[in-house]
């Protein structure tokens, strides 16, 4: 989104916009896209880029992001010939980020990660190039992020999860600053920031579980729902993890 | 000139230096 307002601020007509529609990109960020593209008059194109067509993706393996990635960028050089350019930054060099390989195949550039620009700056950035209280989004990966690696992404779930995630945010008072509903071998993983979680009593938990099971219905795992304390990136499994098969 | 908008020339810069540019779009800050 920074790189997107910051682009067409200072170079006005030259930019396209490229925005990909999938199960995983919540409804609300495409709605937000949309909302500043009209705002700001972008030159944009929404389109699906068809990684739930890709098994390789579906399949959730630890290098998911590639086939995400590869996807998305393969799809807008169908479109355009124009050069890609990519709003990852610096911060995400020191993460397992298998996007940024798929980016080099197709000659994207990164210009945050070329100016050495972390997620701190790109939020001062944000404020600058009109986008207001969007700067203080929190940190938001795909909804396919939040299934387990290995088990395989089923694109009906993840509305769902999104849902879950909404209801809950509104439901926990004060509104807790991270919700991530994650589905794991063991069932639905309800994770909490540590002052959210610690409030919680168990009378609250119960009335929530009732909640998340109405949302997931006859859907996996819609029995055995526990809440923990949220940690980033926890349904991830990194390459080096001994249990882990290399796709 | 501030800090941050010597990061921001330099990020224009960059971005001017290519003639076609298109942005991909997420439609979050960060991930």
């Amino acid at each position: 989104m920074t790189l997107a307002a910051l682009a067409h601020k200072f170079e006005p007509g030259k930019v396209k916009m490229y925005h990909a529609v999938s199960p995983a990109v919540p409804t609300q960020a495409t709605e937000r896209v949309e909302r500043v593209a009209t705002e700001q008059c972008w030159n944009l194109t929404i389109f699906d880029a068809g990684e739930f067509r890709d098994q390789n993706y579906v399949s959730n393996p630890v290098n998911r992001c590639f086939y995400c990635k590869t996807n998305l960028y393969e799809t807008i050089s169908k479109k355009t010939s124009a050069v890609i350019l990519s709003g990852a930054n610096h911060d995400d060099l020191q993460d397992y980020r298998p996007g940024l390989l798929a980016a080099d195949n197709f000659s994207v550039r990164h210009p945050f990660i070329e100016n050495g620009i972390d997620k701190a700056t790109i939020r001062q950035i944000a404020k600058q190039v009109g986008l207001g209280e969007l700067s203080e989004l929190p940190a938001s990966p795909c909804l396919s992020s939040r299934i387990e690696t290995g088990i395989s992404i089923d694109a009906k779930l993840l509305p769902l999860i999104n849902k879950c995630e909404q209801l809950i945010s509104t439901l926990i008072v004060p509104k807790p600053a991270t919700v991530r509903c994650r589905v794991r071998d063991i069932g639905i993983v309800i994770e909490l920031d540590g002052g959210a979680y610690h409030l919680l009593s168990e009378k609250r938990r119960s009335e929530l579980q009732k909640e998340i099971e109405q949302i997931f219905g006859g859907l996996r795992s819609s029995k055995n729902i526990f809440f923990k304390e949220y940690r980033m990136g926890s349904a991830f499994l990194h390459p080096e993890s001994p249990n882990v098969a290399r796709a | 000139m501030n800090s941050l908008q010597i990061v921001i020339n330099r990020l224009v810069r960059t971005i001017d230096e290519i003639s076609d540019p298109a942005v991909a779009v997420s439609g979050v800050l960060t991930v």
